[in-house]
């Protein structure tokens, strides 16, 4: 009995994680709204922000690296940050970020609480691009 | 009979001097065409059984130049209907052929010479064998290329493989037929983990496209997906497909390399379009076409660009099809559209066959920086037929159901400024080709400053018109050091002096900036008078002049010399 306790408590961990995983896989896949790609914005440190964060091979950078994103991270699920953007090593690409987020209908919201924080020097939305015929 | 062997030999030695020209890559080195005035008697002795040649004795005041320059033969080659002036013109060989600039000046300054020349090197125009490089149904379906002078542009340059030209759209069917695209040169994003990552070696639709579907002209109205998804395929074929090769079309730029990079999800959203820049740019882009837009101007996608730019990648962008109607909700037509309305962007507008804006490109500065043909051929003024024709990635939908003789290929006709972006990327290709230092402001200039007028009555745009591939291929040339200035303002007949004779002033028009010094010399070589840094049109007052034979002295800015004769009355 206890056996099938332990078995049963395995699976329902197992579940969890893997319900938990796909949510998150699901919310970093932009979605899109209007013109703008939802649960997506863009933000750049100012050009004084040192370069000494670190991004791994992916392009993703941890959570924890910018501290002053603590709140807005809590406040608008921010589930990712990637630096997408690395074209011939420029300080400014290199300082810029993409975030992806949970709670897609706060995104001005998001974008005002981005552009108070001093370290930044802009927040904005993604355009979704058109072709033109 | 010696004389005719040696005229025979020295004929060969022309030839074979046109394949080893050392001097001049645009005349025959060592020979010069000299005409005497209409009223020098025609006495002189010709040997008509010995290649009408005429010996040097017969211009007894030549006899200087002929030794100093090393003449070696004078013959009376041309003679069609014993005609007077041809009578009096000679073709003189010689051996200083460095100094044949200034043996044509010093010739000049003899009263008894009307005119004299270098032959120029004449080249067959291409003419490629491409099927659909003509007209279908009566439709001329190549006036795109007819427009900008392509033929002429591909005496002069088809495109190295050195040179990447990027296509960044919603797809590009790299495999067709007419493209043959490296799959080291295709990629497309898929995302990872949560980031776009460029999977290299396919640009084409998704799978779920059905690449032979035949739409209903409902289905079309509605959405005809495979048409769809044909964007960037039709983009890239008038960029640079490739050319004389017995099938589909012809392109400008088909000599270079062309790169097809795929920015749409699988659902048809374009969102990777600064990540496909950016892939393209990492990957040896000379060029990137972007015929795809915003309403709205985003910081990170500036600086993408911005980034290329300074790294000297031009880039080329379609000025918006909403001049009249805006393609975007809640925003005003014409208004300005991104990528094309930031600064370092080449924004094209569109032209139709009547030389006029196309009716719903975007026009005015900011807007449009050069036009290029992407609109209609015009039937009692009315936009009447698309006849833009490219590669596609379906078989043919809109020639068919407008009822052109013509399916079941894989071409079909779009228009938009969408076609105008990337024929001017194609354009960009084959300067940066004549001139693989070329930086995009360059590029830039040489197009605007070549650009043919748009026809009376049309909308304007912020640049001078359409491009002209000839004339801008030929300004990459000049700076690349390739072409003197003079000689391509000799080969055009840029420089006009008039009246001749004239009385008391004589009218300069040349290019601007292009002559920086006139100075008219009298018939003993002392200079009379100077023009300094001259406008496109100069008038030179000579009033003061005796009468008599003058000469006018243009020294380029590359330092090239040109002479020409006037009459002071």
């Amino acid at each position: 009995m206890k056996t099938v306790k332990k078995y049963t408590l395995l699976l329902i961990i197992t579940a969890v994680v893997f319900v938990s995983c796909k949510t998150t896989e699901q919310n970093v896949t932009p979605s899109t709204s209007g013109e703008y790609q939802a649960g997506v914005v863009m933000f750049k440190l100012k050009d004084d922000y040192p370069l000494n964060f670190s991004v791994k091979e992916d392009k993703n950078v941890d959570l924890k690296e910018f501290k002053f994103l603590r709140k807005e991270i809590k406040k608008f699920e921010i589930v990712q940050i990637t630096r997408p953007f690395d074209l011939f090593d420029d300080p400014k690409l290199l300082r810029t970020f993409k975030i992806a987020f949970k709670k897609e209908k706060n995104i001005d919201a998001l974008i005002d609480a981005l552009n108070a924080i001093p370290e930044i020097e802009y927040a904005e939305k993604i355009p979704i691009k058109r072709k033109l015929k | 009979m010696r004389k005719f062997i040696l005229l025979s030999l020295l004929f060969l030695i022309s030839i074979c001097g046109i394949e080893a020209q050392n001097v001049s890559p645009h005349y025959v080195d060592g020979t010069l065409y000299v005409k005497l005035t209409d009223d020098y008697p025609l006495t002189f002795k010709v040997d008509v059984d010995n290649g009408r040649t005429i010996n040097e004795s017969e211009f007894p005041f030549l006899q200087e130049l002929f030794a100093k320059y090393g003449v070696t033969l004078i013959a009376q080659e041309f003679y069609l209907f014993d005609d007077e002036k041809l009578l009096r013109t000679l073709t003189i060989w010689f051996s200083e052929v460095e100094k044949a600039d200034e043996f044509i000046a010093e010739l000049l300054l003899h009263k008894e010479i009307e005119y004299a020349e270098k032959p120029t090197i004449k080249k067959q125009l291409f003419n490629p064998d491409d099927p659909y490089c003509v007209s279908i149904d009566n439709i001329n379906m190549n006036w795109h290329l007819d427009m900008i002078k392509a033929s002429y542009a591909w005496d002069l340059q088809r495109g190295s493989p050195d040179i990447k030209v990027a296509i960044v759209d919603n797809a590009v069917w790299g495999e067709h037929e007419d493209l043959q695209i490296s799959s080291d040169n295709l990629c497309y994003f898929k995302e990872l983990g949560g980031v776009p990552t460029a999977i290299i070696g396919s640009a084409s639709p998704p799978s779920s496209v059905n690449q032979n579907i035949i739409c209903s002209i409902n289905e079309f109205n509605t959405y005809c997906d495979a048409y769809y998804w044909s964007h960037g395929t039709h983009c890239a074929g008038l960029a640079g497909a490739i050319t004389n090769n017995g099938k589909g079309i012809a392109s400008i730029g088909s000599g270079v390399s062309l790169m097809g990079v795929r920015m749409a999800r699988d659902d048809g959203i374009l969102i990777y379009d600064n990540e496909g820049v950016q892939w393209a740019a990492d990957n040896g882009a000379k060029v990137i076409s972007m015929s795809y837009c915003s309403p709205v101007p985003e910081q990170t996608g500036r600086q993408v660009l911005q980034t290329a730019y300074e790294h000297g990648i031009i880039l080329v962008a379609a000025a918006g099809n909403g001049a009249k109607e805006s393609q975007h909700e809640g925003f005003e037509p014409n208004q300005i559209i991104y990528p094309a309305g930031y600064p370092f962007v080449i924004g094209v507008a569109s032209v139709n066959n009547n030389r006029k804006l196309s009716s719903f490109s975007q026009y005015g500065a900011d807007r449009a920086d050069i036009a290029a043909p992407g609109g209609f051929t015009v039937i009692n003024n009315r936009e009447w037929l698309p006849t833009i024709l490219s590669t596609t990635y379906c078989k043919t939908q809109l020639l068919r159901l407008i009822g052109f003789n013509f399916s079941d290929v894989y071409y079909d006709a779009m228009h938009g400024t969408s076609m105008a972006c990337p024929i001017v990327a194609g354009l960009c290709g084959l300067l940066a080709s004549a001139y693989p230092d070329i930086t995009p402001t360059q590029a830039k200039e040489c197009l605007q400053s070549t650009a043919q007028p748009l026809a009376p009555g049309s909308n304007q745009i912020g640049g001078n018109g359409i491009i002209n591939a000839y004339s801008a291929v030929l300004c990459a040339q000049e700076l690349a050091g390739n072409v003197g200035i003079c000689d391509k303002l000799t080969l055009t007949n840029q420089i006009s002096v008039y009246p001749n004779p004239a009385q008391d002033i004589l009218y300069v028009v040349s290019e601007e900036g292009e002559v920086k010094k006139i100075e008219i010399l009298d018939v003993a070589g002392r200079c009379v008078a100077t023009e300094q840094m001259p406008k496109s049109e100069t008038i030179l007052p000579i009033s003061n002049l005796t009468s008599g034979l003058y000469l006018l002295k243009f020294t380029c800015s590359n330092n090239e010399i040109i002479i020409k004769k006037f009459i002071k009355q």
